[in-house]
């Protein structure tokens, strides 16, 4: 058995003349939870159609218990269950129904796909509900089929793409919960998401993307140490915010100053100190500050320093 | 077994939606039945037409006299071949028909007078009928008048027969013997009354009554409407493809351990089986519904499979070149209606259509199709169908073919 689940290497897809995955490499280690970071935009959605065979490689490719997906393309299918970002069910048949057919689709039949649909139903707390329409369900209902639906073979990889997304936050706890304990079962899990906190949770190691590349790629705390024990402070100023954030890159200690959404983020070492000289320097030039917040490094601080913009972005 | 699961799905989805059940079965039902009763109600009683309601006569016979010619009058119109025409009973006097029309229990009223006889025996006299009848009515009256002016026309026959008898005696300088013209005037009463002589009205086919062209003529009729919507349930089934890449169920499914080839066929076989579930639902419904006449099981069949075959192709075909659900409602309303209007599905029961017309039918798939149901319910054997089926069954393929490579190129 090979000791990687995934296996990316080279892989590039361009779609005219826009590259929207250029040449990125990453694996996923047999039962980790492994998370795409990158806003949206950033090539994930790309990379993972390449890998669960939706598209096809320019160039490159990429391997799913140790099957190519573009030369051994059903054996890896196989092993591979995929959770959509769109909810892809069919509204005018019952959950249940759903399940049978999408249970079908991956070869189970008889008793056997009947024990797996209750024990699917069951896991996403769907057993009442399993007769209606999905059509009349809450988006957090719908999302839980969606995932039940990738799981029915019992795969030993599966890909999630961005699951949480435009659901109430009881629905994405279930579904952050429910990752975590297919990861106890020892299965493999990519899992692609802009939001910092769930890959934070949920994750492993984490390859961070931008504009189609994989800028870094490791545990969170070797992500944090790129960039060293740099903190944010994030600054809210009365007047332009684009001369302050120049004016207080100049001041010591000061690493980067952005405007993101009116604000200043400031990366310093150590904040104790700057935030005071940010203060004189504002003074100086007759800027306000309205308001000032200090982050902790975290993933939020990676993603700045490394593409010197915010991930929400 | 994938592409029957795939198919399955599909043929249940449009089982489940009411626009496809609304107009796959109900409207070409629906539609058939408003003609149907426009053009005269159930057909489905063995015998009888489609015609109305029988006319309630009431006749009063005054005549007097050694022939009777009066009775002649009556006996015509309570005789037997008119049951279910018109529905005539005899009644003493004038006044008790007068109140049997105001009262509306009868819808015409004949009055025999006294001396109808001696005037239709006298060359000079004037033999009359009087007919009263409910001025709202004008069927029932004109249907009694035409059996009424029929016979007199026979009595005019008799006299002259008897001025011809009367001018031969004086010529031969004899006496017009009474016992001869009595036996004249019996003969001719014989043979009025035994219809020897009579105009009986058929079908162009042998030996089909009224109903049985009427069956014939509302199930071509049918034919046109059940085609014209075979075609659209082909095209909005197909249109599934679209919708479930829209739905992103496509790419789902895309991503399962089955080839994207076997996925399409499952696609194509639900709109095979939707279409043949539609046909066979339509005809066998029709048929119990209305009456209608479908010609020979193995004609009938062949249509069938023509119309099945013709119409998935094509809806494959014109779903293929639909990009989004949103231009589907459109574009296949528009070029269904086109195709359907030119391909004679709403003209094909109407006689005597230009040349050009059925020229420009045969174009089309759906002239192809028509042309085959005609075939049918005129009772053609299925030997004698075979160019239009072949044809039929080249056109599905040849569409089905150009459908199925676009929705590859777009899809695989």
């Amino acid at each position: 058995m090979p000791d990687n689940a995934i296996e990316v290497r080279d892989l590039t897809k361009a779609f005219r003349d826009v590259v929207a995955v250029g040449g990125i490499s990453f694996e996923v280690r047999r039962g980790e939870v492994f998370s795409l970071l990158g806003p949206n935009g950033a090539g994930k959605s790309t990379a993972i159609s390449v890998i669960s065979g939706l598209l096809q490689p320019d160039s490159g490719d990429a391997s799913v218990m140790g099957h190519s997906v573009t030369k051994e393309s059903m054996a890896a299918r196989r092993c591979l269950g995929v959770v959509p970002q769109e909810v892809a069910l069919y509204n005018d048949m019952s959950a249940r129904e759903n399940l049978v057919f999408w249970g079908r689709m991956y070869g189970l039949s008889g008793s056997d796909l009947e024990r797996r649909v209750d024990e699917m139903l069951k896991a996403v707390g769907l057993v009442d509900r399993q007769k209606g329409r999905v059509g009349t369900y809450s988006g957090g209902m719908k999302r839980r089929v969606n995932i039940a639906a990738a799981l029915l073979h019992t795969p030993q990889v599966v890909i999630m793409d961005e699951p949480t997304v435009g659901i109430d936050p009881q629905s994405r706890r279930h579904i952050l919960d429910y990752v975590k304990e297919l990861n106890r079962q020892g299965m493999s899990v990519l899992y692609t998401t802009h939001y910092m906190e769930e890959a934070e949770e949920l994750s492993n190691r984490i390859a961070i993307m931008d504009k189609g590349k994989v800028i870094a790629c490791g545990t969170r705390d070797e992500l944090v140490r790129l960039v060293g024990e740099q903190t944010r402070v994030d600054l809210a100023v009365t007047g332009e915010p684009d001369k302050a954030a120049e004016a207080w890159r100049a001041v010591a200690g000061v690493s980067r100053a952005t405007v993101e959404q009116g604000r200043v983020a400031v990366l310093a070492g150590d904040s104790n100190a700057v935030v005071p000289r940010l203060f004189e320097r504002a003074a100086q030039l007759g800027f306000r500050i309205g308001s000032v917040g200090i982050q902790e490094p975290n993933l939020e601080t990676v993603f700045l320093s490394l593409t010197g913009r915010a991930l929400r972005d | 077994m994938t592409e029957i699961y795939v198919a399955m799905k599909d043929l249940r989805g449009a089982l489940r939606s009411r626009f496809i059940i609304g107009v796959a079965l109900f409207v070409p039902l629906l539609v058939t039945a408003l003609f149907f009763f426009a053009f005269g109600g159930r057909v489905s009683e063995a015998g009888k037409g489609p015609g109305m309601a029988p006319v309630r006569t009431v006749v009063v016979n005054e005549d007097e006299g050694q022939m009777q010619f009066g009775r002649l009058v009556v006996n015509t119109l309570t005789s037997p071949q008119l049951r279910g025409i018109v529905n005539c009973s005899e009644i003493s006097d004038t006044a008790l028909a007068r109140r049997a029309l105001v009262r509306r229990v009868a819808d015409v009223a004949v009055v025999i007078p006294a001396g109808f006889s001696a005037a239709v025996l006298d060359s000079a006299g004037r033999a009359e009928v009087v007919l009263l009848s409910d001025p709202v009515k004008t069927v029932g009256p004109a249907v009694v008048q035409a059996v009424l002016q029929r016979l007199l026309d026979g009595l005019s026959g008799s006299r002259i027969l008897l001025n011809t008898y009367r001018s031969a005696a004086r010529a031969a300088g004899t006496t017009p013997d009474s016992r001869v013209i009595a036996g004249l005037m019996q003969e001719y009463q014989a043979a009025a009354q035994g219809g020897s002589a009579a105009v009986k009205v058929r079908a162009p086919g042998a030996g089909e009554d009224v109903s049985a062209l009427f069956r014939r003529m509302m199930a071509g009729i049918f034919a046109g409407l059940m085609v014209f919507f075979a075609f659209y349930t082909g095209a909005y089934t197909a249109l599934s493809l679209v919708r479930e890449h829209e739905d992103g169920t496509l790419a789902r499914l895309f991503t399962v351990p089955v080839g994207r080839a076997r996925i399409l066929g499952g696609k194509m076989l639900s709109v095979i089986g939707t279409v043949a579930l539609q046909a066979v639902t339509l005809v066998v419904a029709s048929t119990l519904l209305f009456g209608l006449r479908w010609g020979q099981a193995g004609s009938t069949a062949l249509a069938l499979v023509g119309t099945v075959v013709a119409s998935s192709g094509f809806g494959v075909m014109l779903a293929s070149f639909i990009k989004t659900t949103r231009q589907g409602g459109p574009v296949l309303g528009g070029s269904l209606s086109v195709a359907g209007m030119l391909g004679g599905l709403f003209t094909q029961a109407v006689p005597n259509m230009p040349a050009a017309f059925t020229r420009i039918a045969l174009v089309l798939p759906q002239g192809w199709v028509i042309r085959g149901w005609n075939l049918a319910i005129a009772g053609r054997a299925a030997t004698d169908m075979l160019v239009p089926f072949g044809v039929t069954l080249a056109w599905g393929a040849v569409c089905f073919l150009v459908g199925v490579l676009v929705f590859r190129r777009r899809f695989v």
